[in-house]
Order: structure tokens, then C-alpha cells, then sequence
């Protein structure tokens, strides 16, 4: 009997949380098909008026452009970091990347961002370094702009990005390199035809984590957009809480979850279907 | 004579713990109906109401109070909205917007304005059945005299080249749209007609760097040198930031400034009576002089002296100009987007 109801009792904190979240996803959902005007009546309004205001329409066109850009820096960045620390690094290299990136990880999202507003401010780090060496004149304007939104954004989604990567160049088969050498193919033809297709499965779940994150970041455009960066998350908040204007606020929380939902569905038939093209 | 068996006696004890159970849980619920619940701000204005009305209004009337902190009022209201007929706060402190939002959508209980014997204190306008008037808040502009390269006197000056880059304003209808409503009233138009506002506003838009969402922020980008100039912020945020320096000026700008009136109003299903009791308290001479006194507001008893500090940053003869916030209520939505779109971008 207890044996029996082992597996229910191991998995009921798990259960308990998911219909938590659930159940507020369902009262979020259900706010949005609130119509306007106190109406109790369920209505397409909300989504309605997303779809057709160009103002709204921008947050999410701008929000999914942000996201891409940074997902693609973070990418670029990442690489050469999670491919030295995995094939060039000594042991000792390794543990100390891995310890700058676990702090990375581990710092809490809000403190991070605020360290940036140090080092990117008017009298931050940056620019009194460049007015020390005579680079700029004036302080230049490094946040508070889309720049400073894409710094924060990387700065974010870096350590996700890296122990992606990292996690699939680890298990390369690193005779395959060997044998292309042999064969007498160059060091760059080695990575563009060997190494990076065996490394797509940890490219796509960087991506995936990298784009998501980005695409529902709330703290890096409040505190480094300067009310000029307008991220979809920003948008929930100004509708729901500034405005207390509810079902707009919970439809476009809606339409977040689905492009959430399209983008996972998206990147895993991408990596369902490399990994096909690959075993066979 | 009866003997109960063990099963008996049993179920016995376990009915008589329930009937105790549920006693002590009634007695809980009296008990919690003696304590007032406070949806307010926390900060300086959270120490302010402890020190100036909870405390003493405890002492005098034997009812505790709580403060259940609040970011904006407007935050409230969406909350208040989403748990509507599931609140337990009785007294909730805002602003005119959010109050009269809140009244047409019945989450009020009706103020006796009969019972508040400090009323006859108060100007008529801000006693009514929905909300009783508790400060004033004066606005104008702020500014870095080390940076700023002429003195700022009046709004106009917002629109000179000089200042390019220079000046942050709030982000989209923030303070219950009263910037919007003010440079509408400076162009011409007003509460109703905001669109010479925005046509200001667009001569204004090369000199806005940043766009701000609160009171704090605007302190922090004063004090860190992030902004020189901030267009609309309550005196309170130039005491705040006076305190890093005293290079930060605050201008009475020309020709007028306007004024918030923050509010008090009874939530419904609430404890009236003791509500009503704390509004009459924190509504008399003595607490509104105290409070306007650690904030630097004006009181809204018209028998209570005003501040100093307050007096010294806007002096007797400055003109204020009490905006129709019941009229901007039901349009901040829309100027939020228009402010958003043509404004922000």
C-alpha cells in the first residue's frame, strides 16, 4: 500500500506548484476576455484592440527584435567561451570561467543591473575612462537608450547562453576533428563543417533560453530603458498596474505566453529534426 | 445514570475541541475587526502616518492600526479590481484619479461626512461621501544649478535648446496624468482638450533624455547626476534630494503651479465606524501640522501652520492651480498611449 502510494506522494509538491501556476495563468486568461467598460460579458476586445493599435502592435514587434538581437550577440559572445573553456583551458582556467559564470548566474537579476547603471552611467566607469584617455569630450549617453537595454539584455542571458554551449562541447567527439585534420581540411574548415553542426543541439537550447528570457525581461528595460525601450513586459505592467486597466494587461500577457509557446514549439521540431537528419 | 462508552467520548472531546476551535476563531475575527488595515505608501510617507496618526490615533482611541504598503494608488486599484468583494482593508490613502475610478466601480463604502467633527476645518471641495482630502502636494520643477546653465523660472523654460538632453519627465500618464493636464492648460486647451498640450510637449521633446516611473527614481537621477532637470515632481522629491546637495533647486514655476490633493476613502465591506473615527483624527489640527511638518506638504486643515522648509521652497505669494482629476480619470489611458507614442519614442 505505501509503496504503492509512493510515486503520488513524490510527485504531489511538483503537482501542487503547476496547478498553482495554472490556476494563475487561468484567472490571467480569464481577464482578458473581460470587455471593456465594467462588461462582464466574455469578449475578443482586448486582443482586438492589440492587434489593431500600431502602439501595442510596436511593443511586441520591438520586444521580439530586442530579443533576437541580443539572443544573436549573446551567441556570438558565448561560443568562443564555452569552446576555450571546454578544449583550450587548463583545469584551473576551467574552474575559475566556471566560477565567474556560476556568480553570473547566481547574482540576483536586479543587483546585476544596477552594477551596469554604475559602470555605464554619466559618471560611470566607462565614460570616465573614455574622457580619460581624451576618447569623448562629454559623457556619452551609454543607457537609458536601446544600447544600454541590449548591454543589460546580453549581460543577462550570457551565462544561460555559455553553459548551453558548454554542456554540448563537452560531449564532442573530438576524434571527428582529428579525422578531418588528418584528412588535411584547415582549422576554420574543421569548425564550420565538423564542430559547429555537432554542436546545433546546444546552439538551439541556448537559444531557446536566451530568446525567452530576453523576450519576457520587465527589470532590464525599466531601470536601463529610460522609458524609451518598450519590451512587452513593460507594457503588462503599465496596463495592469500604472493604469489598473486589467484585461488589456492580462491579454497581452496572453499573447506573450503564446509567442512564448510558438518559439519553444518552433526551436524543438528545429532540434527534433536535426537530431533525426543527424542519426541517420 | 448514562455511561459513555470510549467511542462516545471521543467524538465528544472532538466536537467540544471544534466548538472551541471555531469560538477562538470567532473570537480571532472580533478581534481582528478592533484593528484598522491601511492600504497606504511606505517609505517616508508610511514613517510620517506611523509617527503623525496611527500612533497617537491608538493611543487616544484604543484601536490598533496596520499599514498594508502600496506602491501607487493605482496599483491598489487594479488589485482591488482583480479581488473585487474580497478585500479586508478598511481605509485606503490615494489620489482624486484612482479614488473616483474606484467609486464608479463600487469598491467604495460612502464616507458619514456627518460624523467628522474636523470637516468644518477642511475647504468644502475635498469632503464628500467618496473621499476626505488629507495633504497637498505642491509640483513644479527641479533642477542642478551646478549644470544647468541659466536659472529656470518658469514651465516655457522647458522648451529652451539649452537644455537638450538634459530634462526627465514622467513616463506616460504617470501622477494621474498631471503633467499632461498641465501643459494643456498652458497651451490653450485643458483637462478636455489636451492636444496643444501634446503640441507643447513635442517642443519640449529633444530636451527629454529619460522618462520616469517614480518618485524614487527621480531622486536617483538627480543625486547620481543622471538628470539635470526634472519637469514635474512633487516638493517632497526636492527635500529628498536636497539632502545630497544643495546645489538642487525646486522652481515655483510661472505662471502657476499645480497642486494634488491625496486622499482618504473607506473600502467597502470596511470597519466604518472606526474608519470614520481615524479620518475625524488624522484630519485635526495637531496630526495635519505634524505630518505636513515630516513631509513637507500642505496641510489640508486650514487651521494647521504650514512647514518651514515648505514655505521657504514655495512662498506665500506663488499661484497654484487645483486640476479636475475626476475629469482626467477616465482619459489617462488614452494619453498614456498618445504620451507613449508620440512623446517617448
Amino acid at each position: 500500500m505505501f509503496a504503492r502510494l509512493m510515486p503520488y506522494t513524490l510527485v504531489a509538491p511538483a503537482l501542487l506548484l503547476i496547478s498553482t501556476l495554472l490556476m494563475g495563468l487561468s484567472s490571467v486568461l480569464g481577464w482578458s476576455f473581460q470587455g471593456g467598460s465594467g462588461s462582464e460579458a466574455a469578449s475578443l476586445i482586448q486582443y482586438e484592440n492589440l492587434a489593431t493599435n500600431e502602439s501595442y502592435r510596436h511593443f511586441f514587434t520591438y520586444s521580439l527584435w530586442l530579443a533576437a538581437v541580443s539572443t544573436f550577440v549573446a551567441l556570438i559572445l558565448g561560443f568562443p567561451v564555452a569552446y576555450y573553456m571546454e578544449i583550450k583551458a587548463s583545469p584551473h582556467q576551467r574552474r575559475l570561467i566556471f566560477a565567474g559564470l556560476l556568480a553570473m548566474f547566481l547574482s540576483d537579476y536586479v543587483l546585476k543591473m544596477f552594477g551596469l547603471i554604475l559602470i555605464l552611467g554619466r559618471s560611470g566607469l566607462v565614460n570616465r575612462l573614455a574622457m580619460g584617455l581624451g576618447l569623448a569630450d562629454s559623457p556619452l549617453r551609454l543607457m537609458y537608450n536601446e544600447f544600454g537595454v541590449l548591454v543589460g539584455l546580453v549581460s543577462g542571458i550570457l551565462p544561460y547562453m555559455i553553459l548551453s554551449l558548454n554542456g554540448v562541447i563537452a560531449r564532442l567527439d573530438k576524434r571527428l576533428q582529428e579525422a578531418a585534420a588528418l584528412l588535411g581540411a584547415p582549422p576554420w574548415r574543421i569548425f564550420l563543417l565538423v564542430t559547429l553542426p555537432l554542436c546545433i543541439p546546444g546552439i538551439i537550447a541556448g537559444t531557446m533560453l536566451s530568446f525567452l528570457l530576453s523576450l519576457n525581461s520587465f527589470v532590464t528595460p525599466m531601470l536601463l530603458g529610460g522609458g524609451r525601450v518598450d519590451m512587452i513586459a513593460v507594457l503588462i505592467f503599465d496596463q495592469a498596474i500604472n493604469l489598473a486597466n486589467l484585461p488589456l494587461g492580462s491579454a497581452a500577457a496572453g499573447v506573450l505566453f503564446l509567442i512564448s509557446g510558438a518559439v519553444i514549439l518552433l526551436l524543438s521540431l528545429l532540434g527534433d529534426r536535426y537530431q533525426k537528419r543527424f542519426q541517420r | 445514570m448514562t455511561t459513555l462508552s470510549r467511542r462516545h467520548t471521543l467524538k465528544l472531546a472532538a466536537a467540544s475541541g471544534l466548538v472551541g476551535y471555531l469560538g477562538q476563531i470567532g473570537f480571532s475575527q472580533a478581534q481582528a475587526k478592533k484593528l484598522l488595515k491601511i492600504i497606504a505608501w511606505g517609505g517616508t510617507y508610511g514613517d510620517a502616518m506611523r509617527s503623525s496618526w496611527l500612533e497617537p490615533f491608538a493611543a487616544a482611541s484604543g484601536i490598533q492600526s496596520e499599514i498594508q504598503l502600496q506602491s501607487s494608488s493605482m496599483e491598489t486599484l487594479a488589485s482591488l479590481r482583480a479581488n473585487k468583494n474580497r478585500n479586508d482593508a478598511d481605509l485606503w490613502f490615494s489620489a482624486i484619479a484612482p479614488t473616483s475610478l474606484a467609486k464608479n466601480d463600487g469598491l467604495l463604502s460612502p464616507i458619514p461626512v456627518g460624523q467628522l467633527k474636523n470637516a468644518s476645518q477642511l475647504p468644502a471641495a475635498v469632503v464628500n461621501d467618496t473621499y476626505v482630502g488629507i495633504w497637498s502636494l505642491p509640483y513644479g520643477i527641479i533642477y542642478n544649478a551646478k549644470t544647468v546653465p541659466f536659472e529656470i523660472t518658469k514651465w516655457e523654460d522647458l522648451t529652451d535648446k539649452r537644455l537638450k538632453g538634459m530634462v526627465s519627465a514622467p513616463y506616460g500618464a504617470n501622477y494621474n496624468g498631471m503633467f499632461i493636464a498641465l501643459l494643456a492648460l498652458l497651451a490653450g486647451g485643458d483637462e478636455k482638450n489636451v492636444d496643444p498640450g501634446f503640441e507643447l510637449a513635442k517642443k519640449m521633446k529633444p530636451n527629454f533624455s529619460i522618462f520616469t516611473t517614480s518618485d524614487s527614481e527621480q531622486i536617483r537621477l538627480l543625486t547620481s547626476g543622471e538628470a539635470d532637470v526634472v519637469a514635474f515632481a512633487p516638493v517632497a522629491n526636492y527635500f529628498a534630494a536636497r539632502k545630497a546637495g544643495a546645489h538642487f533647486r525646486f522652481v515655483c514655476a510661472k505662471p502657476y503651479i499645480p497642486v494634488s490633493i491625496s486622499n482618504v476613502a473607506i473600502l467597502k465591506d470596511a470597519n466604518v465606524e472606526a474608519a470614520t473615527r481615524f479620518i475625524d483624527f488624522a484630519i485635526s489640527k495637531e496630526p495635519q501640522q505634524k505630518i505636513a511638518q515630516l513631509l513637507g506638504c500642505l496641510p489640508i486643515n486650514t487651521q494647521s501652520d504650514v512647514a518651514p522648509a515648505l514655505r521657504e521652497a514655495v512662498p506665500a505669494d506663488t499661484e497654484f492651480r487645483f486640476l479636475q482629476e475626476g475629469v482626467m480619470a477616465g482619459q489617462l489611458s488614452g494619453w498614456n498611449d498618445r504620451w507613449q507614442r508620440e512623446i517617448q519614442r
